[in-house]
């Protein structure tokens, strides 16, 4: 109670409270006589703002039972719905097995159909078929660090709750912008809206990091789908989704080629290092009673692009193994190279119903004073045409008692720019001769 | 007089039942017992063919008016008198006539009843077996050590040697079984020897196909000769046992390798092809490494490796293929050659 008064001032004139919270806050003013005369609580937003909001099913055709529940709301009069796409992955996936319904706040079930789709930003806009709806506006406003929000949705099916949190500004550390919250969201809630006092949408509940942290999607993407929706015509969802993919790797790959990529000293070897904010990077190195010593790097992109629940996309991983012979001569030295070379690993979903099986070539690679054998697999979206998953690993041949074996991954992403990466990233090894 | 001749009598099929040495003409064949030579053949007359020598020597067969005639073979022709020349097949009824000269060259003698050679000697030798089983241990704890990526301990070696020892001598003593049944000697040594050099070979041969790839610029040419040199010693093995545990002519023990040869490497395909699992599911390729100074083969530079890639993209799908989202659509897209 205490830390919501001192919060009123900030935007006191623009809150619209409810009964029941002005009572509340009375009674507040009596006990602390000299906070100013706001009168918003938490309370009063939920009341205020809980019949635009709704949870999202999506609903089992055969047993006519819910599989997957999160939230939403109506963003306009007209019954359009925000809410995640992974909240309605299944019904894009199999239409003929999922419908989606959504029930209102009064307790009464509707259908609903599929409008649109950001699988980038995960958003999905759904048509209420219902008229006069009363809606959240979305914000137009920008932010300081600190701002109260708050946080609406149906966690685990306990019905709509609202969590106060705390805008922690833009994260520089995810591909596609996200918010940074300082609240406790829940399964559930995803696809719900988080407001500002005066009741806008400053974004959309999108995923947790554990405790107190939590994920928005920023509103200027609900916005800018809420204006392609115009355009799109009812369809294939799939080609929409491949659509989005082409465009948004074509985009991240070649801000990433256009420069030289950032590189570090492993051993005698320069490698390729941090590429960008959105990689996260660790290294370990081991020394104990193995007969060679082995320094490792391995970076990978902090999140993926969710496409359903066992197919991921849009990662971007890189390893960089380096071995140093102690006492196991060349010949049982480069076995063990081999064994790493011949089994990268590429921590990427595997379905037979999504993808080809990789098509490898092998050979060696000079480059400058470095000798690689060489390793470039690629395997096909079978939903998504032109789009690939690819391998490549390289181990280098330089010395009798040293080698690097690197392994870059790449999810989702079409041959050109595959090659075009690869070529760029095998470009950045150096050697110098010791 | 002229040196006596045999007559031999077979089967249909070649197998000679008979032999009678003759010195007097002419003489009769036929099924009654007044006959020289009786034969127990049903579709053979009472009194069927007669021979004789003309002047000159060669022996004259006449058909004694017989029910069932006689033939000559190759093409088969019905004569009623023919000049038998030597070595040639006559056929009544059921069956053959043939004759031969004394000085017909018989077939090399089989191995333990002859004279052995000195390579038999060798590989017959108790002293020689523990030398070669010492070589094949050597060259199995090698191939394990090279295995091997961490720290080695003995026993780890020993562990991963023995069971192979143990099947080598399990196997030698089942040869030994069967020769002691069909020849009535254990030939102990010379099975254990046999096998213990052929095992060498194999794991040697193995490890040499290693570098092939480093040498040779062709792909698929290591998994072709693998499968030639499992083909290879395995008939050799199978051929090697046989010869010395059997009576099988050389021919018979061809043969019989290469029909239980190509049994068994078969069956060891067809298993781990139907063991390989229906979606691999991780790329696949060359992973053997060897120090920088065996690759001979010329490396390429980046852009020269990329320039072939493309075939692994696979065909452009159509647009149809991809937007129909059913499992035969997915079908035709993985199974796609690479070829464009």
């Amino acid at each position: 109670m205490l830390h919501s008064i001192f919060s009123w001032h900030q935007d006191a004139n623009h809150s619209i409270i409810g009964k029941t919270s002005r009572y509340i806050a009375l009674l507040a003013l009596c006990l602390f006589a000299n906070t100013p005369a706001s009168l918003a609580s938490t309370e009063g937003v939920f009341k205020q703002y809980q019949d635009r909001l709704l949870q999202i099913r999506i609903v089992d055709k055969t047993t006519n039972s819910k599989s997957t529940i999160g939230s939403g709301f109506f963003i306009d009069s007209n019954g359009t719905i925000a809410t995640n796409y992974h909240v309605i992955s299944k019904h894009v996936f199999e239409p003929k097995q999922y419908r989606i319904e959504y029930v209102s706040n009064d307790g009464t079930v509707h259908d609903a159909n599929l409008l649109h789709i950001d699988v980038i930003h995960d958003l999905a806009l759904l048509d209420g078929d219902a008229i006069d709806t009363p809606f959240l506006k979305i914000s137009e406003q920008s932010l300081g660090k600190g701002v109260r929000i708050y946080t609406l949705g149906n966690p685990l099916d306990l019905g709509m709750t609202i969590v106060e949190g705390t805008y922690n500004g833009i994260t520089q550390d995810t591909m596609h912008e996200r918010i940074l919250l300082s609240s406790a969201l829940n399964p559930g809630m995803s696809g719900g809206p988080s407001i500002i006092e005066d009741g806008s949408v400053i974004g959309i509940n999108v995923a947790t990091a554990g405790n107190s942290i939590g994920f928005l999607v920023p509103q200027k993407f609900l916005r800018q789908l809420a204006l392609d929706v115009q355009d799109i015509k009812p369809g294939n969802f799939m080609d929409v989704i491949r659509e989005q993919l082409t465009k948004n790797q074509n985009k991240y790959l070649n801000d990433l080629i256009n420069q030289p990529f950032p590189t570090k000293q492993l051993g005698q070897y320069t490698v390729p290092a941090k590429l960008a904010d959105f990689i996260n990077c660790w290294g370990d190195s081991k020394d104990g009673s193995a007969p060679y010593r082995k320094s490792n790097d391995y970076c990978a992109t902090k999140n993926n692009i969710y496409i359903n629940s066992y197919l991921n996309t849009g990662t971007i991983r890189y390893s960089h193994y380096h071995f140093e012979d102690k006492e196991m001569g060349k010949f049982r030295f480069y076995k063990l190279i081999g064994s790493y070379f011949g089994s990268p690993s590429t921590s990427l979903p595997s379905s037979k119903d999504d993808f080809s099986e990789y098509d490898c070539k092998a050979d060696y690679v000079m480059h400058k004073s470095i000798k690689f054998k060489t390793a470039f697999c690629l395997r096909q979206y079978k939903k998504f045409a032109g789009l690939y998953d690819m391998v490549l690993t390289a181990a280098t041949l330089n010395e009798d008692d040293k080698s690097l074996v690197t392994t870059l991954v790449l999810s989702g992403v079409s041959y050109e720019n595959a090659v075009k990466f690869s070529k760029h990233y095998l470009g950045s090894f150096v050697w110098k001769r010791p | 007089m002229e040196a006596p001749l045999i007559i031999e009598i077979l089967d249909r099929f070649g197998k000679v039942k008979d032999r009678h040495k003759v010195t007097k003409f002419p003489l009769k064949i036929g099924r009654s017992y007044k006959n020289d030579i009786i034969l127990d053949d049903n579709y053979v007359s009472p009194e069927h063919i007669e021979l004789m020598l003309d002047g000159d020597g060669h022996i004259l067969a006449t058909d004694l008016h017989s029910d069932n005639g006689m033939f000559t073979l190759h093409p088969l022709v019905r004569h009623d008198i023919l000049t038998l020349e030597e070595d040639q097949r006559i056929r009544i009824g059921h069956t053959d006539v043939r004759v031969r000269s004394e000085d017909f060259d018989v077939k090399e003698t089989f191995f333990d009843h002859g004279k052995p050679s000195e390579l038999h000697l060798l590989m017959t030798s108790v002293l020689f077996l523990p030398l070669i089983w010492a070589l094949t241990a050597g060259i199995l704890l090698a191939n394990q050590y090279f295995e091997i990526t961490h720290e080695v301990h003995f026993n780890q070696l020993l562990g991963a040697v023995l069971p192979t020892f143990i099947i080598i001598a399990v196997w030698t003593f089942i040869w030994s079984i069967v020769s002691k049944i069909i020849t009535h000697k254990f030939y102990f040594a010379y099975h254990g020897i046999f096998v213990g050099l052929l095992l060498s070979g194999f794991y040697f041969i193995e490890l040499a196909f290693e570098y092939l790839e480093f040498i040779f610029p062709i792909s698929g040419l290591t998994d072709l000769l693998i499968i030639f040199s499992d083909l290879a010693f395995t008939y050799i093995l199978l051929y090697g046992h046989l010869r010395q545990s059997t009576h099988f002519t050389k021919r018979k023990t061809r043969i019989s390798s290469a029909i239980t040869t190509s049994l068994i490497v078969g069956v060891a395909y067809l298993i781990a092809y139907v063991n390989e699992p229906q979606y691999q599911s991780q790329p696949v390729y060359s992973s053997i490494m060897k120090p920088p100074m065996f690759v001979m083969k010329k490396a390429v530079t980046i852009n020269e490796f990329f320039t072939h890639t493309s075939q692994l993209a696979g065909p452009p799908t159509t647009k149809d293929k991809s937007e129909d989202n059913n499992r035969d659509g997915h079908a035709e897209d993985s199974s796609a050659s690479p070829d464009q």
